[in-house]
This record gives structure tokens, sequence and C-alpha cells, in this order.
């Protein structure tokens, strides 16, 4: 343990605070002068950076600094503690925030100043409760800021309230997120109670020091298991209980939306693996929770992707493919965890740190793509793909950003994507040093999904950048759109050398995930030195599989240019027509592809996994209507049962009330005696 | 004390209990308005007095206080302010009931004999002198609940309610010897304060209802 005043513990405490103030102040001022909006969103910028460092130095240094303030309540004061977990997680916090952030400063700039302060204001509390998360070494901190956030991102949510679909989605969040807040605390009391069986309860059990020495039973080992997966398993979206997700994120504006997909989603991952790694701790979790954990993850990728592919809303696409990747860092984890406990130390270590990886990626390039769906909604004034179209030329910047990140969330070779599937795959392919058909399988099978959802991955952005960017505008909206502010467009840049960095320096970011990955795992990762030093990858060494993004990189360009040299010859008659043109002089927009016909294949293959509702009129139709609805299919066959089955026991509880007010004495009567007599005759 | 005076005080505090008993009967079962607040007058009194006999058997001077604020209170200045409502809303008329009073008496008497049977173990383990009366105190609550429910109009309501704050301060001090000073003084505050603020709906009642029948104001229900 380091010492306080060398840790950067300090600094993130003044960082969450220096956040909340600019918020604060922020929202007080912009009300009064509405053109400084900018300037505040550069500063909260601007100290996401100093909190970017600060995680930075604290993984550097594989600091563990822990600090007692004054506060909370009687018993419990409030704990802090950034160790290399944190230290990671406030790095992806203040990094992939930087850029929503200057990009918000370009998107709010139009909205009238009461809405534009009070979201910076709740953007401002929504980073400060982040990170208090993050920070947080005590159940009640812990609980405090979670709480905290839900409520923040709630109003986020909210930002345009008027909307009964946003108000709807905001409620259906509000409700998830706290009953995912209420399982949580139950993990917690089990976590805390347990080991006061010697000795008296007191509030003290309740610090993360205390609950990280608890000896469990095997069955409720389990129990906090399943509590914390679930309940954190609200707030990430893990099935059945991702509803909220694809109706909140097409409900947000673009930077909350960056902001809940990109950041606050790993805050469940974080949670997830602070319970399970830090406060169960890997002696107490078994194998087989490992196995629940990948296959409940490989299951979610699949559903995730092929529901991203049918969406038209490019929000609600990347809603669902957030699923996805949530699916793929849980399969890490659970991967991870079913290595460790039957002793492959090297690959538990590679595929936690596999996770880790991807959970940094999806926070940038995730974030790159909602805020580019922000400059499509924004440029042409449709929320449908099929409404869009050709926005390449018009927007070309923002246009290339995009396409960044959907090469890399498409896991294509020389991106970030492409690394942390890989690392992950490998981490699968080391199965065959596993004993046991039953864990053999569960790995393979959870590699099968992986890869199936990574392609499937490509072809949904295939669809979302071929639809949106390509071909030709579809409506007025996106005839007339226009290039995104400069502000949007240096937010969007910034995410995108990251997604970059990320990509091309893999050992590098490897060496820094090394110290969260040890300190969780007891577990080293192997040295990545090697011949080639920092350019190559070789998580197994001496002799397993190896990559080099830049290499593959340079290779890329060396094939491509020659393609490209030859595409742009000039002379031999080259001439330009509209693309989807076929040869004739008609406006070719209906003849394009659009995003249902883009989808219908993988409708066809995978039908099992949609409940549809389809009318193909009949060929002697005198007015033929082609309609096509798709549900998500928890909805028909759990929630609605669910909430009927709710009504149903609440009408027949209101035949109670009957509005008397002697009837309502006489319960309370019979209520008085029930009691006195369980008393007395217990 | 000699032990003579003692027994018979004993007795007395005995006497005092099934009185206050009857009295709940009594409450119950009274068709006329002003006799029932009679009759709660009386009740104050059998309570100050099963106080102070209380306090003399036990030698606990605080309840003397306690049985002084009984009888200002009870005794004087709530069945004054209850007669005086009577008088000002001109309410004579008989009590109006929701189950006829035979068969609300034989529901009384197994709540009597209910209230036994529960307060049997809590005598054994009260060291107060008059702990056989704990039971009667808990019958005396019971009855006057019953009394609220049976009664159609609001006034009838409240003298329940009164009635069951007898019993309570009844049981308390046959069980522990009454609560802390501060703590009586307060209820008794309170049910005083009680009392004005029904008054005053009881105006506003008739205003709004012209009538005090409950089911006036049986209109919770969400269509």
């Amino acid at each position: 343990m380091n010492s306080l005043l060398t840790s950067p513990l300090l600094d993130s405490l003044w960082i969450l605070a220096a956040w909340a103030t600019t918020g604060l102040v922020g929202a007080w001022l912009l009300l009064r002068i509405p053109s400084l909006s900018r300037l505040f969103y550069g500063l909260l910028a601007l100290e996401s950076l100093f909190m970017a460092l600060s995680g930075l130095q604290g993984l550097a240094g594989r600091s563990d600094t822990r600090l007692v303030l004054a506060g909370g309540i009687p018993g419990l004061p409030f704990h802090f503690r950034q160790d290399p977990l944190s230290s990671f997680f406030l790095l992806l916090l203040g990094a992939a925030s930087v850029g929503t952030l200057i990009y918000t400063g370009g998107f709010m700039k139009d909205e009238p100043p009461r809405t534009n302060a009070l979201f910076l204001l709740r953007t401002a509390l929504f980073l400060s409760s982040m990170g208090g998360v993050f920070l947080a070494d005590d159940a009640y901190l812990f609980m405090l800021s979670w709480e905290l956030m839900a409520l923040v991102s709630f109003f986020m949510i909210l930002t345009d309230r008027k909307r009964e679909d946003v108000r709807r989605a905001g409620y259906l969040y509000l409700l998830m997120a706290h009953g995912g807040s209420l399982l949580i605390l139950f993990a917690f009391a089990l976590l805390a109670s347990h080991e006061s069986l010697s000795g008296p309860l007191s509030l003290e059990n309740f610090s993360f020091g205390r609950m990280g020495q608890t000896i469990l039973s095997p069955p409720v080992a389990l129990l906090v298991f399943l509590l914390s997966v679930l309940g954190f398993g609200a707030k990430a979206g893990i099935l059945p209980l991702h509803v909220w997700l694809p109706l909140a994120h097409p409900a947000a504006p673009a930077p909350a939306s960056a902001l809940l997909s990109g950041i606050m989603l790993k805050t469940a991952v974080y949670g997830l693996l602070r319970i399970l790694f830090g406060l169960e701790g890997l002696p107490q979790l078994h194998a087989s929770f490992g196995i629940g954990l990948l296959l409940a993850g490989g299951v979610m990728a699949l559903f995730g992707i092929l529901y991203a592919l049918l969406q038209s809303n490019p929000k609600s696409l990347l809603a669902y493919s957030s699923i996805e990747n949530i699916g793929i860092i849980l399969l890490g984890i659970g991967l991870s965890i079913l290595y460790l406990k039957t002793g492959h130390f090297a690959a538990g270590a590679i595929a936690l740190s596999a996770a880790l990886y991807h959970s940094l990626n999806h926070a940038f390039f995730k974030s790159l793509l909602f805020l580019g769906a922000g400059t499509m909604v924004h440029a042409t004034g449709e929320t449908n793909l099929n409404r869009m179209g050709g926005l390449l030329h018009k927007m070309p910047l923002s246009g290339l950003l995009v396409l960044a990140g959907v090469l890399s969330i498409s896991g294509l070779p020389p991106t970030n994507g492409f690394v942390s599937e890989w690392l992950l795959l490998q981490a699968t392919l080391q199965a065959p040093s596993l004993t046991g058909t039953l864990l053999r399988s569960a790995v393979l099978f959870g590699a099968a999904l992986l890869v199936l959802s990574s392609a499937l991955a490509a072809m949904g952005f295939l669809k979302f950048f071929g639809i949106g960017y390509l071909g030709q505008p579809r409506s007025d909206g996106a005839r007339s759109a226009h290039e995104c502010s400069l502000a949007e467009r240096m937010g969007m840049g910034w995410l995108t050398l990251g997604t970059l960095f990320l990509g091309f320096f893999p050992a590098f970011v490897l060496s820094g995930i090394r110290g969260a990955v040890f300190s969780l795992s007891g577990a080293d990762l192997p040295s990545f030195s090697h011949e080639f030093g920092w350019t190559w990858l070789l998580p197994f060494p001496p002799h397993g599989p190896s990559t080099s993004p830049i290499f593959l990189a340079g290779l890329l360009l060396l094939l491509g240019l020659p393609v490209f040299w030859l595409a742009r010859l000039p002379g031999r008659g080259r001439r330009r027509v509209p693309a989807w043109g076929c040869g004739t002089r008609q406006t070719p927009e209906r003849s394009q592809a659009s995003a249902e016909s883009f989808a219908q294949p993988i409708r066809h293959f995978f039908p099992v996994f949609f409940s549809m509702k389809r009318h193909i009129p009949t060929p002697d139709d005198p007015d033929p209507v082609f309609s096509l609805a798709v549900e998500d299919p928890h909805w028909p066959l759990l929630y609605r049962p669910l909430f009927r089955l709710f009504s149903l026991a609440a009408e027949s509880a209101e035949k109670v009330r009957t509005g008397r007010i002697s009837v309502y004495l006489v319960y309370s009567f019979a209520t008085l005696l029930f009691l006195l007599s369980v008393l007395r005759w217990r | 004390m000699a032990p003579h005076t003692h027994l018979l005080l004993n007795r007395l505090v005995g006497f005092l209990g099934s009185a206050l008993l009857l009295s709940s009967f009594a409450m119950l079962s009274m068709r006329r308005m002003s006799s029932l607040v009679r009759i709660f007058a009386l009740q104050g009194l059998l309570l100050t007095l099963g106080t102070l006999s209380v306090a003399i058997v036990a030698g606990e001077p605080h309840l003397l206080f306690s049985a002084l604020f009984t009888f200002i209170f009870k005794v004087l200045v709530l069945p004054i302010i209850l007669f005086r409502l009577l008088e000002r809303l001109r309410i004579r008329g008989e009590v109006e009931v929701l189950l006829n009073v035979p068969t609300t008496m034989v529901v009384g008497l197994f709540v009597v004999v209910f209230s036994f049977a529960l307060a049997s173990p809590i005598s054994e383990l009260a060291s107060t002198v008059s702990r056989g009366l704990i039971g009667v105190g808990l019958a005396a609550l019971l009855l006057s609940f019953l009394m609220m429910i049976t009664r159609k109009k609001a006034i009838t309501q409240v003298l329940g309610f009164l009635g069951m704050e007898n019993a309570l301060f009844f049981s308390a001090i046959n069980a522990t010897y009454g609560m802390p000073m501060v703590v009586e003084l307060g209820v008794a505050f309170d049910v005083l304060v009680g009392t004005f603020v029904f008054g005053i709906f009881f105006f506003q009642i008739r205003e709004t209802f012209e009538s005090f029948d409950l089911k006036h104001m049986d209109n919770t229900q969400t269509e």
C-alpha cells in the first residue's frame, strides 16, 4: 500500500468535486449567459482528462490506497479506495467522456438555455456519481453513488420529457434500475452479515475491507453470485432484463446515450468484478459460476446482435449492439472464472484482460457511434435509417469518423475491436487443456457464439453505415443534410484517436491492464516482451499464436494502395453515375436496399429468435399493403404476462377496498386481534 | 400501611377495574348521545380513582399527579367540551348502529374472553400489585374499538377513540405503574388537541354533508 500523498486517490476525489462544482456553477451561469455552454463542457472535458491521467497513474504505479472520510451514516464513515481495478475504470470514465463532453458543447448549442443548463448539471453529476461508484469502498457509499447515478441518468433520458414514449422508456429504466439496486443490496447484506456469525453485527461490516474477509457456505456463495449477476445485469442489460436499453437509448439525446452505453454499462461490469473477485473472493467462487456466466454472455451476445441487425432506428441498433458487447464482456469474465478455478492461470488472466480490454474498447467505439448517430439524426431530422442515405457526401469528416467506429465494433483486423475479440478467442481456444467434456464443450460453445456474433456484428454495422451513409438520399431531410459543428467533430475525433490507439498499441494497453488483472485474480499476465517488442502481441509465450495490428495495417496499406491507384487512374472515360442507378435515369432512391431488406436473410435463418407479425397481401388484393412487425420476444413471452398477472392480483386486492370507514375499522380490528393472538400463541 | 388497608385497597382497585369494564359495555349499549358522554365522564372518574388507589397501594407518588391530570382532563374538560359540542351541533337523537346492540354485546363477551387469555402471560410477568387487571384494560380497549366499528355517527367514533385512550392508560398503570410523567402529559394534551380538532371537523362535516353519518364520507372508492 502506498502512502496517500503519492497516490492518485486524492486527485480523483478532487476531480469528483470539481465535476460537481463545474456542473452546479455552470448550470447557474448558463441560465444567464447561454453562450458559455461550450466553455463549461470544455471545462468538464478537461477535468475528465485529469481523471484519465489519475487513473493512468494509478494503473502504472499499481497503487492501492484507502481513505476514510467523515460523513456517511453513524458507525460507517465514507470509505474510499483506489486500487488498480478502480484506476482502470476511472481511466475508462475519464478518457471516454472527454470526447463526449467536447461533442456535447456543439450538440446542445441550439437548445434553449434551460435545457442546456439542466443537461450540463446532469452530465456533471452523472460523471461524478460514476466516479463515486468506482472509488467507493463501503456498501453505503457504493449504493449512494449507484442510486445517484441511476437517478441522474433517469433525468438525462428524460431530457425530452414532453414525449410520451420518452417518459415510458424513462420509467421502465427507473424500474429496472431500482429492482437491480435492491438485488445488489441483498448481495451486500449477505456478504456483510455472514461474517458476523462470530461477532456482533456492526455497521463496520459494510465496509468492503471487512466484506472481503467473509467466509460463505456454498449455497450462500451461489446466492450472492446470482444476486449480483442479476442486480448488475439489470443495469448492464443481461437477458431478460435488457428491455429498457433499446427503449431508453433512442429516447435519450445522443451524448446521454453515449455516456449511458459507453460508460454507465461499465459500472455494472465493475460492480460485478468487485463483488465476485473482490468481496466474494476467488476461493469462494465455483467453476460452474463461470460456465453460467459464459453461456449467459454468449447467448446475450448472439441475441443482442441478431436484434441489432433488425433495427431501423440507428440508436436502437446501437442499443442492441451494446447488449452484444456486454455479452462478450460477461463471456470473458465467466471464462476467466472457469480457467482460474481449474488452475489455468495464464488463460484465466488473458480472458479477464480481454474482458477489461473490450470494456475499454466498447467505451470508445460505442460512444463514438452514438455520437455519430446523433449527428445523423440532427442533420437529417429523421430517426429511421430508411429515410437517410448518402450522408457520406454531405458530412464527409464525421462520416469517416463513424466509419472508424464501425470498423472497430465489427472487429476487423487492425482495429481495437479485433484485438480484444482475438484475445478472448485465444483464451477460449485454450479449452483443450481443461479436463472434463462438459467444461470443454461449454467453452467451445461459447467460442462459437462469440465468433458467430462478431461476424453478425460486422453485418449489422455494414447495414448501419451502408444504409445511413452510402447510396442515395432517401428523404428530403437526408438531401439537405449538413456537416456537424466543429466541436462535435472534435469530440468524435478524440474518440476515434482513442480507438485507433487502443487498436495499434495492444501491448502497451495490456501492460496497464495487467495491474488490474493481477489485483483481481492474483494471476499475472505473461510478459509481452518479445523480439519485436511492443508491436507484437503474443498472449501465450513463447510459442502461442500472435498478432500485430500495426503489421496488419501496414500490410493492408501495402495491398490496398495499388487497388486505390488503379481505381483512381485517370483517363479511359471514367464517369460518375448515381449509385443504385442501374443504368436508368429515374431517381434511384426507391431501388436501393432498405434497412429491412438488408436484415431479411437474418430473419430467414434465425426464425426462432424473433416473434414476427407479417402480413403478405394476396395477389388479387386491390389495395396491397405489406407489413412486418418484429418484436422482442421477451415482451409477449415474459413481460406482458407478468404485467397481466400483476394487474390481476391488484384487481382482486381491490375488492377489499370497499370505501366504507366501518369496514376499514373492522380490518384494523381483525389485524390487531390476529397479531395479538400470534404474539400470544406463537 | 397496615396489611388490612392494603388488602382493602387492593380489592378496591379490582372493583374499579370491573366497573371500568362495565362502563365500556355500557358505552356499547347506550342509545342516547348525551348518556354516552356521561358514561365517558364516569369512565374518567373510575380511572382517576383507580390511579389514586394504585398510587397509594404501590406507594408511587407520581401516580398522584397522573390521577390529578386524569381528573382534570377526562372528568372535567373533555366532557364539558363534548357536551358543548352536542349542544351547538344540536345533536339529541339516538345513536345509530350498524350492528344491533345485542349482537354487539355477544361479540363484546368474546372479546373480553380473548383479552383475558391474551393478558394472562403478561400478568404473570408483571410485578405490579394490580397485575390481574391488565386483561381488563385490554378488554376495555378492544370494546372501545368495537364501538368505533359498530356506530354510524362520527361523534361516536371520537368517543370510542377517547375510550381507547382511557383503556390504554389503565393498562399502562396496571402493567408498569404508568408511563413516565412527560409521556402521560403529552398524551393528555394530544387527546385534548385531538378533541378540538374533531370539534372543528364536525362543524365542517355538517356544513358539507348536512349530516354526521359516516356513509357520506364513504367516497374513497375510485371508479
